[in-house]
């Protein structure tokens, strides 16, 4: 990737940064402290990385007010409060680079229902599918090979990465960007088991709603409801591989790492976090701010501000402390067989 | 969508045992019992709700033959052997006035080798790819953007939604459900470490899915080493799941979203997998065994197993450990106390010698 930033850009884009040094040679890239040669903008966010600044060769570093060191010859500081949100917004003047916005309009390649309506501001990319009375909103990008059922609508400036699949009667948000193969509104897995052992197939006649805001990461599948509706809330960003069962109703603001699994009918109230790779299980409420470790099962409903982790979820110091004494099992078994010996001969003293 | 039932409508569709209590409007929606308002039909079939039924505002209720309470009045009780199947009933004559049978035909932008055989009553969505030698039968129906790969027969009846994959060679049964996203035949994961590189092992195998089988969204199923993977009759996979290479399994199996099932592993017949649990390879897993949510399975079991945990262990015995666990910290300071106690019986024991 090419391309070039001069210390003017950046501050307009971070308007409250101070600055220390000069600066010798343009800007071309971003790199990590260690990674980071002439041309480079590299950042310190994470604390543990603080010993690698003296030695970096980066040209210009985005760092804490605090930090106390001086920049070499040839290399500027830029002195924020958030070294990592900073470089957010230099990344997002590069993407705009990098991602220009497709032009409006559709494919000749993409087959668009005659009953759709798509907004002239709308780019459609090819091979694309829009069905029967479904609406696409102003400034929306559908990227190649994506499909929209019928009846769907579609929000403003919404972004839909190649290969989605946004199913029948699905609502989606402003805003919403959905990575590639993610499939909003499949049938949920609801079958009802009689006496002959068969598994008989549930119809799923609910919908899926995606309110605005909201982020889906790659390949990550959200069913529809049985009845009524699945609901993923304003703000709430889901990360890859992720399942969300039918009926879900997942608050605002809420963070969801890869490969986590939401079974059926669970309430997530707004602002909870779940690490990547842990269960729920059905029917379940998470309250408001409840904090999930990763690879945690949750079998029963959590209060508001939890934090817990494990296999059940037990509260998170609690956790920690059972995985320390797990490691001291051995010596645990070794003191028994002492106690037992010692016992054994005060037993024969005592006779 | 605009649905409405009359009580007597109802009745037809959902046949239940008996009704108590009748209603004069028509029901235009299916609730839970808590948000149910009139006009809504609810049902009860998780005993976890039970205390919602007697102030539910559902104008019917489906509920099971010995429930013992009575409807409030402008409401009636469907009284069926199992509610949840009976609401399936219901959603059934729903969904074919959402999702009426779609055109036979073939959509003018789907590709369609010339050697391959697609039935006048199957329906082709747009932008579908057919490829050389593949046959589609009666009445199969493939949604927008479906890829068919070279030889696939996809048998009467199956329905593949919208970006579902058959890879070539595979085989389809009837009245098959792919969902999105699903790929049926890719590689098998079999590579040969000569020291230095892991070098392909072509697979040159196929899929075979049986008749009656579901598979969710985005789940993946590999084609065999040589020979087959198997999915067997009746089979329901939901969302997400990985089925290895060579893997057989039975009739009726349920396998929840998210869990993975290694190379050349058997499942017998109704067998039952919960979320996010792992299967190691070459196991064989007896019919009927239920494995619960996020275990570990790195052995056979036997037929009616019932195990949990990674490493599986068998239920209740699972559930036990769980309890000790928790206990793992008071385990610790009693034994630290009963060395204590020791050392002071041995201090008494010293004095008590002079």
């Amino acid at each position: 990737m090419n391309i070039n930033f001069d210390l003017k850009d950046l501050q307009e884009l971070i308007p409250e940064a101070t600055l220390q040094g000069n600066l010798s040679v343009k800007l071309k890239g971003i790199a990590s402290l260690s990674d980071a040669d002439a041309g480079d903008v590299a950042f310190l966010s994470n604390a543990r990385y603080t010993s690698q600044v003296p030695q970096c060769n980066a040209s210009l570093i985005l760092l804490p007010r605090d930090y106390p060191g001086e920049p070499k010859d040839g290399q500027i500081y830029m002195f924020v409060d958030k070294p990592s949100w900073a470089l957010a917004k230099i990344c997002r003047y590069i993407e705009e680079q990098l991602w220009p916005k497709p032009a409006p309009g559709i494919h000749s390649t993409a087959f668009v229902h005659p009953t759709a309506k798509v907004d002239p501001t709308a780019s459609i990319g090819p091979f694309a599918c829009i069905g029967s009375n479904t609406t696409i909103g102003a400034g929306v990008v559908i990227n190649s090979h994506t499909h929209i059922g019928n009846e769907v609508s579609i929000g403003e400036f919404s972004c839909l990465m190649p290969h989605v699949t946004v199913h029948d009667y699905c609502t989606i948000g402003k805003r919403v960007r959905l990575h590639a193969m993610v499939v909003i509104g499949s049938d949920g897995f609801g079958f009802s088991t009689l006496k002959d052992g068969k598994h008989y197939r549930e119809p799923q006649i609910g919908a899926v709603i995606l309110e605005d805001d909201v982020d889906i990461g790659a390949s990550t599948t959200v069913d529809r409801a049985r009845f009524s509706i699945t609901r993923i809330g304003e703000g709430t960003k889901i990360d890859n591989l992720v399942q969300i069962g039918h009926n879900v109703q997942i608050g605002k603001h809420c963070l969801i790492v890869a490969q986590v699994g939401i079974s059926g009918s669970c309430i997530i109230e707004d602002n909870v976090i779940i690490g990547g790779h842990s269960g729920i299980a059905g029917h379940l409420v998470i309250g408001k701010g409840a904090m999930i470790g990763a690879m945690s099962g949750v079998n029963k409903d959590l209060e508001a501000g939890s934090y817990v982790r494990g296999l059940p979820v037990l509260p998170y110091m609690l956790a920690q402390r059972i995985d320390v004494l797990k490691k001291r099992l051995p010596e645990l078994f070794k003191r028994v067989d002492i106690l037992e010996k010692e016992i054994k001969s005060e037993a024969e003293i005592k006779l | 969508m605009q649905i409405s039932f009359s009580q007597q409508e109802l009745e037809s569709i959902i046949e239940p045992l008996s009704t108590e209590g009748k209603i004069s409007i028509a029901v235009t929606s299916v609730a839970a019992l808590d948000k149910a308002q009139k006009g809504d039909l609810a049902f009860l079939s998780n005993l976890k709700y039970k205390a919602q039924v007697p102030t539910s505002k559902a104008s019917i209720i489906l509920i099971a033959a010995d429930y013992e309470g009575h409807p409030n009045a402008n409401q009636a009780y469907f009284r069926v052997n199992n509610p949840s199947h009976a609401l399936a009933k219901l959603c059934l004559a729903i969904e074919k006035r959402l999702w009426p049978k779609p055109l036979a035909g073939i959509h003018p932008s789907a590709i369609i080798d010339s050697s391959a055989e697609v039935n006048p009553e199957a329906s082709i969505g747009p932008l579908c790819t057919i490829s050389a030698g593949a046959k589609i039968k009666k009445d199969v129906v493939l949604g927008a953007g479906v890829h068919i790969g070279i030889d696939v027969i996809i048998d009467e009846g199956s329905i593949l939604m919208p970006q579902s994959r058959v890879l070539d060679y595979c085989r389809i049964g009837k009245r098959v459900k792919l969902h999105s996203g699903v790929v049926i035949g890719s590689d098998g994961f079999g590579y040969y470490f000569n020291g230095a590189a892991h070098l392909k092992i072509p697979q040159v195998g196929n899929v075979i899915i049986e008749d009656d089988v579901e598979i969710g969204s985005n789940t993946t199923i590999d084609r065999a080493r040589f020979s087959q993977t198997r999915i067997g009759l009746g089979t329901k996979i939901d969302n997400l799941v990985q089925i290895g290479h060579n893997v057989e399994i039975g009739k009726h199996c349920i396998i929840v979203a998210q869990s993975g099932i290694a190379g050349s592993t058997i499942l017998e017949d109704y067998v039952v997998i919960g979320g996010q649990v792992g299967i190691a390879d070459h196991v064989r897993i007896g019919q009927g065994t239920k494995v619960g949510s996020q275990s570990g399975i790195n052995s056979d079991l036997k037929a009616g197993s019932n195990v949990r945990g990674a490493p599986a262990y068998s239920y209740m015995f699972a559930q036990r450990l769980e309890v000790f666990r928790k206990r793992l910290p008071e385990l610790f300071e009693r034994v630290s106390t009963l060395e204590e106690t020791i050392r002071l019986l041995q201090n008494e024991d010293c004095k008590s010698n002079y």
